[in-house]
């Protein structure tokens, strides 16, 4: 069996706690802790991942479920490469084109043409790859007729249209979808669920997958990764991976 | 020490060279953003240092006749195009990573990526403002002298020294708003004390060998001299000057390296 795509082992992450009525930083205590990591007290951090060890093949699709604040969007982050482990070690192969959120990146007084450059090259393409699919991105999203005009002028609808239409035709190695699947009216949820059926389907990339929508875990991914912090269970197929996630959910005070 | 310096030196460039064409796709929208629906659009950018420089000739020529140095009206507008990218770089790039978040925690933009662009911007700015500096100098009598080939020996150590001082204004603005404050007021203080307004001539003698120890005296002085003077740069400026980009430049980076995370949590 070839190298997985992604493999976490033994990562930790852990936050630290916000509080606001505390003044968390004066300017001494910075200067001080900053040139001598020793003078750091010991912070309170919040463990939102404890030693989880994951390895997803070329190909696969996996769910993440939890509830809020579960730490959906920060596993998505470190296999992104925003954030970095605490403690362990994650291997990441290919191209990653973070979806966290439709449209990030985007210049509102900038044309469609204009957006989609420099949002393909924030996603890995060169900028011969942007030119020969801006047509294709363009269509699939149904703007090729407001492609010129400023993206202030469009509706939000047409600006997420854009948004999902880019990051399924950069085709990346590993694609990392957060809540991103009801995106316009119901005719483009439609048409970009199929696309991301397709991907998926086709094993044209290794794909994670966060969402509330049982529906779509189902239908899309195979192994279902549970978030109930700090543990995270791994789960083969969808059906138990809902199920444990319906009982953390019930558990909880 | 000097091993994890250079450690955190090369992984920080490893990451701005891979992402290269990401630096120039956002430094051209940076760019054409800025004069989108202006109808003189660089003109307005060079419209800074030309009326500051008219502003101070006026003042200290005509109304109070303090400096009579001859070639003084050259020296200031040359001086005032690379002091114009330093306040430019420091004021925008202070909060390009806190205004920048988005592009840092959805984007995956690794977050040095955007103090850079600010500096690559206004950099721009700077390097198409240098042919109308080389034509005062003509216009106002002087001529092209060999000396402008030294530019870039100029040029590189101001950028260096700009990169490692807006990134760490941009990293430490992310915890501390008030550098934002810092830097606003800080930066006319600084102007004052830093020869542009006033000839280095009128300087007394015995100070006028502590200026290097104000970094932008020793980045900026070589400008006036290569272009308004027409002459080779000083070279324990020039030393001087690369000492302050390299030191700044080691110690900015380590320090962001070594606290990536909390900046990037602080997002």
């Amino acid at each position: 069996m070839s190298e997985p795509a992604i493999r976490f082992e033994g990562v930790t992450k852990r936050f630290r706690r916000w509080h606001a009525s505390v003044p968390h930083t004066t300017l001494k205590s910075m200067v001080v802790r900053m040139w001598d990591p020793r003078a750091r007290a010991p912070e309170p951090r919040w463990e939102l991942l404890s030693e989880l060890d994951l390895a997803l093949e070329v190909g696969e699709t996996l769910g993440v479920v939890g509830r809020n604040g579960a730490g959906k969007s920060t596993l998505l982050r470190l296999i992104a490469g925003i954030y970095r482990p605490d403690v362990g070690r994650i291997t990441v192969r290919g191209r990653v084109a973070p979806l966290l959120e439709l449209g990030a990146g985007f210049h509102a007084e900038f044309t469609a043409r204009e957006n989609i450059l420099v949002n393909g090259v924030l996603l890995g393409l060169t900028r011969a790859q942007v030119r020969d699919r801006a047509e294709a991105i363009l269509d699939f999203a149904e703007l090729a007729a407001h492609s010129d005009a400023p993206l202030r002028t469009w509706s939000t609808g047409m600006v997420m249209r854009l948004g999902f239409s880019i990051a399924i035709h950069v085709e990346p190695d590993i694609l990392l979808v957060d809540e991103a699947l009801a995106v316009g009216d119901a005719r483009f949820q439609e048409r970009s669920r199929e696309a991301l059926t397709r991907r998926v389907r086709e094993r044209r990339g290794t794909t994670v997958i966060v969402s509330h929508d049982t529906q779509a875990i189902r239908t899309l991914c195979g192994p279902v990764l549970v978030l109930d912090p700090p543990h995270a269970r791994l789960h083969p197929d969808a059906e138990s991976g809902l199920a444990d996630h319906a009982r953390a959910l019930e558990a909880l005070p | 020490m000097g091993r994890a310096v250079i450690a955190s030196l090369r992984s920080h460039m490893g990451i701005l060279v891979q992402h290269r064409l990401l630096l120039e796709v956002l430094t051209q929208r940076d760019l054409a953003a800025r004069y989108r629906g202006s109808v003189l659009g660089f003109l307005w950018t060079l419209m800074n240092p030309v009326l500051q420089a008219a502003v101070y000739v006026l003042v200290f020529r005509h109304l109070t006749g303090a400096i009579r140095t001859p070639g003084y009206e050259t020296t200031l507008f040359v001086g005032l195009l690379p002091w114009t990218w330093l306040a430019g770089a420091l004021m925008q790039g202070g909060p390009s990573l806190v205004l920048g978040a988005p592009l840092v925690l959805r984007s995956a933009v690794p977050p040095q990526v955007l103090p850079a662009v600010v500096v690559l911007a206004h950099g721009a700015h700077f390097v198409l403002a240098l042919p109308v500096a080389m034509a005062l100098v003509i216009v106002s009598g002087g001529s092209s002298s060999w000396s402008w080939l030294a530019l870039p020996v100029a040029v590189v150590p101001l950028l260096v020294f700009l990169y490692a001082i807006t990134l760490a204004a941009a990293a430490l603005t992310t915890r501390l708003r008030d550098v934002q404050f810092l830097v606003q007021n800080g930066i006319g203080i600084w102007f004052l004390l830093t020869p542009i307004a006033w000839p280095v001539a009128m300087a007394p003698e015995r100070l006028r060998a502590w200026l290097a120890i104000n970094p932008a005296a020793a980045l900026i002085l070589p400008f006036q001299q290569i272009l308004a003077e027409g002459r080779w740069p000083d070279a324990r400026l020039l030393l001087a000057g690369s000492l302050w980009a390299t030191g700044s430049m080691l110690v900015a980076v380590h320090l962001f390296e070594r606290h990536r995370e909390a900046v990037v949590e602080a997002l």
